[in-house]
Parts: C-alpha cells; structure tokens; sequence
C-alpha cells in the first residue's frame, strides 16, 4: 500500500501543516480519534464534547490542509454524512525505494503529526503525570559515521525488542483473560539542522 | 522549575501546542538549544527574519514560559535581553517523585516542547527525508502491568547504550579527527487516553524512513 499524497493536499505547505493542525487543542483531539478508527463529524463532536459547528470547521481546516482526508460517504437518516480518515501510510520498502520525493515528505509530515498527537493528547488529560513509568527522553549525540550507523541498529532493535514484548503480553493476557491497555511508543533519530556541542552535563531526561 | 512564574499567559498543555505551533517559534526555540543563550538579534539572524518578527514572537514565547531571560547586557548603550530555554536537563525517577504534580507536569511539558521543536526543526530544514538513516517510528502498543514496565525498561536500556556509542565515538574522533555528525535522538514511551485494539500501523511492520535514495 502506499500513501495517498495526491489527496486533500491544500494550501498549506506540508511543512506548515504540520504545526498548523498540532497547533489547537480539538484538532489534536480530531486526530487522535481518526488514529484509532474513521468517524463522521457527528462522532468526532460527541466524543470530544464539542459543539457540532466547532468541529466541522476545524474538520474543513484539517482537509484543506491535507490531514485528513473523507474515506466513504453514508446516507444516515436521508442526510449524507461523510466518515474522515487519516490518509494510511502503509508502504513497503520498494514503495519507498520508487517515492518521489515529495510523497516521502508527506510521509515524515504524517509521521511526525501522528507522534505529536498522541503525546499532546495525552498530556492534556493528564496521562504523561499519572503513568509512572513515562519516559521523554531526547537529546542529540556527535559521532563519526560508524557511530551514525551504531545508533540507526540499536533503535532498529529496540523497536523490534518492544514488539516482543507486546507479542507476550498479549499471551499471557490470553492466559488470564486481562485487559490490555494501550502505550504509545516512539523512536525518532536524524540528523539535526546545526551540528552542535552536547550541553554540559548533560544525560538524559526522564 | 516553573521558569519565572507568575502571570502566565496559557495553561501548561495549551502552551506546548502553542508554542510549536508556528514556524518561526520552532526555530527560536530550536536555535536556544543550542547557542544557549542569545539575544533577538542574534536569533533574528540565525533563523532568517526580521527582527520585528522574532521580538513578537520571543515576547509569546516568554508570556508561555517556553523560555525566559538569561540575562540584560548593555550593547552600545542599549539594553539587550538574552534569551534562553528552561531545558534540557537531566530529572531522575527519584526526583520526579519528590515534584508536586504540577512541577511534574511542568517537567514533562518542558520536555515535550524542547523535542517536538527539535524534531519539526529538523523536518523544515529538510533533515527528515534527506538523512538516509533517518529512524521515525512510532505506535501504539497493547499490553499488560509487565509489559508497560518491560517497555519502559527496555527504552531506558536503549538510552544507555546511545550514551556508549557517544563515548566510542569519541575515542574514534579523538584519533582520526573525524568531523562529528550531530544526531538528534528522540524517546517517548506513555499511556494512552483511550486504550484502542487497532494499532495505526500494523504489528512487525516498523514504519521507518531508511535506505532512501535521497
């Protein structure tokens, strides 16, 4: 499969959309619902308790920059209502070794706005102080190209050891018959705009 | 550590949306992570823009307290501000439990905004696509008490270990003389409001940017 680049895509430069639709509260709270499934306006107001005019219009914003995108139409009570969805942004690795470069750049933009929803999301219902076991880390590292390299394989098999993880939770919640509950993870790594000095002192913040 | 308290302009969530939410604050912000401390001046130059410009949206930036002053120094009979960002710095697990819920949040929120400018930074210059072993994943993952522990475990391992690849990278540098390429690294593990059984992105398939041909 591969990303519908063509769709929806605005005004906005994808750049800004980025910020634009991270940039307000009930677009954030748009998002992070469409993460988990399509919904018509309708839904989206009712569960985020918003008014119907509030959300439609952020709804047109979040079109008109390409965030989103109508997925299926649904008469519902003779009146037609549309379902929004994320655009998907499932690829393999030979799409992307053939996507033009414009097409890998709104990739990174859906990326990067799925991971900036989720965490605002959950830090406006104060999920990020009630987890105990929060981790934000960030910071930036100077290496030489091997030590490029060395980071590039540790993140790709942390992310592969934290599907493990997953895999045997979900057997022994099978066992028990255990609700699961759902962690959002992410692993970013590139290489910054200016190369710079780490900060004295500093390790890593938790 | 709430910056210079007081009349706060945005709640602590809305400041981080705020706050990332244009360009231009993303690149001051960016630009303090590392100069340290600088004036309007020297970030209008570094970031390209007016100086009218960037004194608007410093003066936001200070309202949120996404940043605060460092220090006023006079330049040629001018009082001058120079600027600076309240992060990043290093807050043990131990320490955290001592924080009011509100220095947590303030922590956190801190942490949140210093990251995703880093990383919106490094998408506008064009650093995403362009870096061929560019790593960007994320997902949710649905798991039981020990799997959440296991997860945070393994993230906190993973950090350490980026720790010692700086450390050989080093000693490498120190007898080649090697030029340093400077990456960022991000690290995010936490739960979610709703628990959801559809994950956006399916199991085993690590959506990463690697290998691009640009």
């Amino acid at each position: 499969m591969t990303t519908s680049a063509e769709e929806g895509k605005g005004g906005r430069e994808i750049q800004e959309a980025v910020s634009y639709a991270v940039g307000h509260r009930i677009r954030v709270e748009i998002l992070a619902i469409l993460h988990e499934r399509s919904a018509s306006a309708t839904e989206l107001a009712r569960i985020i308790r918003q008014p119907l005019s509030t959300v439609t219009h952020h709804i047109d914003e979040l079109l008109s920059s390409g965030a989103i995108g109508v997925e299926r139409t649904e008469r519902v009570r003779s009146v037609e209502q549309r379902f929004y969805v994320i655009s998907p942004i499932y690829f393999s690795d030979e799409d992307m070794e053939k996507m033009p470069k414009e097409e890998l750049q709104n990739l990174v933009r859906y990326l990067l706005q799925g991971l900036t929803v989720e965490a605002l999301a959950a830090f406006w219902v104060d999920k990020l102080t009630s987890d105990p076991r929060l981790f934000i880390s960030w910071g930036w590292f100077n290496v030489d190209e091997q030590g490029r390299a060395a980071i590039a394989d540790e993140q790709a098999r942390s992310w592969a050891r934290l599907y493990e993880i997953e895999e045997e939770a979900a057997a022994r919640c099978a066992e028990t018959g255990g609700d699961p509950f759902s962690v959002t993870v992410a692993t970013m790594s590139f290489e910054r705009v200016r190369t710079a000095p780490r900060p004295a002192g500093w390790k890593d913040e938790t | 550590m709430t910056g210079q308290g007081g009349d706060r302009g945005r709640d602590t969530p809305e400041a981080v949306s705020y706050a990332i939410g244009h360009r231009i604050r993303v690149e001051i912000l960016a630009a303090l992570h590392d100069l340290g401390s600088a004036s309007a001046i020297e970030l209008a130059r570094v970031v390209h823009q007016p100086l009218s410009t960037v004194t608007h949206h410093v003066g936001e930036l200070l309202k949120s307290d996404s940043i605060l002053i460092d220090r006023t120094e006079r330049v040629r009979s001018v009082e001058q501000r120079f600027y600076r960002v309240i992060g990043p710095r290093f807050t043990s697990d131990e320490e955290m439990l001592e924080k009011t819920e509100e220095e947590r949040q303030e922590t956190y929120r801190v942490a949140l905004e210093a990251m995703l400018a880093e990383v919106l930074a490094g998408f506008w210059a064009g650093k995403l696509p362009a870096d061929p072993r560019a790593f960007l994943c994320w997902n949710w993952l649905n798991v039981d008490a020990r799997g959440r522990d296991e997860i945070a475990d393994e993230q906190l391992r993973s950090w350490r270990r980026l720790e010692e690849i700086q450390a050989a990278a080093d000693a490498r540098r120190a007898e080649s003389g090697e030029d340093p390429i400077t990456v960022v690294v991000t690290s995010t593990g936490f739960e979610r409001p709703r628990a959801a059984p559809h994950p956006p992105f399916p199991p085993q398939g690590p959506v990463t940017v690697r290998e691009n041909p640009f």
